[in-house]
C-alpha cells in the first residue's frame, strides 16, 4: 500500500479516536450531572472510556513510549493535581444538587469538607496510577536497551 | 520543503509520466506529485525505489545543496 495513503490514514483514524473518546466524556458528564443518571445507564459509556484509556496507555508501555519530560502534565504531581480539580469540580455539581437541603441544613462548611476529601482522594488516587505508569514505562524502556545492547 | 525538480527531471528523461513512475514504485500519482512539489517527505525504502527505477543514485535526487554546502 502506498505509504503516505497508510500516513494519513493512521492520521484520520487517531484524530476519529480522540472524538470518539470526547463525545463518549461528554455524553458521560451529562448523564451524571444533569439527567441524574442511573449507573446502568452510563455503566456502557464508562467502561467504554476506561477501556480505551488501558488499551491506549498499555500500547504506550509496550511500545516503549514515555511522555515528552518537558510537558506539565508528564509530572505526576502537576497530573493528579489537575485529575483531583477536574473531579472535584464533577463531584461539586452532583453532590450539590443531590444534597441541596442537607447542605442548607447543616451549612456549607460540610459541604467544603466534602469537596476537599474528593479532591484529596482523587489527587491521591491519580498520583498512585501515575506513579505506577511511569514506574511500568522506566522498566520498559531497560528492557528495550537490553534488547538492544543483546 | 524544496521542489525536487532532480526526480522530475530524471523521470522525464526515462520517459515516464508521474502515473508509471507511480505504478513502477506501488503508490499513487498523487505521491510522486507531492514528492516532486516537496510537499511530502518519503522513506527512505520509497526513495530507494524510486532511484532504482529511475537508474539514479540517492544523491541524484535528494541530496539538498543549500542544506548540506
Amino acid at each position: 500500500m502506498d505509504e503516505r495513503i497508510e500516513g494519513e490514514q493512521r492520521r484520520i483514524t487517531s484524530s476519529g479516536f480522540w472524538v470518539v473518546l470526547s463525545i463518549l466524556s461528554i455524553s458521560l458528564i451529562i448523564q451524571v450531572n444533569v439527567l441524574k443518571a442511573d449507573f446502568s445507564q452510563y455503566a456502557v459509556e464508562l467502561f467504554t472510556i476506561i477501556f480505551m484509556l488501558v488499551y491506549v496507555g498499555l500500547g504506550y508501555i509496550i511500545k516503549g513510549i514515555e511522555w515528552d519530560p518537558k510537558l506539565a502534565l508528564a509530572n505526576p504531581i502537576v497530573f493528579s493535581f489537575i485529575v483531583g480539580i477536574g473531579v472535584t469540580l464533577l463531584n461539586a455539581m452532583t453532590n450539590y444538587s443531590r444534597y441541596t437541603k442537607v447542605y442548607e441544613q447543616k451549612g456549607l462548611s460540610l459541604y467544603l469538607v466534602v469537596l476537599a476529601l474528593t479532591f484529596g482522594f482523587a489527587f491521591i488516587v491519580a498520583l498512585i496510577l501515575s506513579i505506577s505508569f511511569k514506574c511500568l514505562m522506566k522498566w520498559r524502556q531497560k528492557k528495550i536497551e537490553q534488547e538492544l545492547d543483546q | 520543503m524544496m521542489k525536487n525538480i532532480a526526480m522530475k527531471l530524471a523521470r522525464t528523461k526515462k520517459g515516464l509520466s508521474q502515473a508509471e513512475l507511480a505504478d513502477l514504485v506501488g503508490v499513487t500519482r498523487q505521491t510522486i506529485g507531492l514528492i516532486e512539489t516537496g510537499k511530502y517527505n518519503p522513506s527512505i525504502r520509497l526513495c530507494i525505489e524510486i532511484c532504482e527505477n529511475l537508474d539514479v543514485t540517492l544523491n541524484d535526487l535528494f541530496w539538498e545543496e543549500s542544506n548540506h554546502g
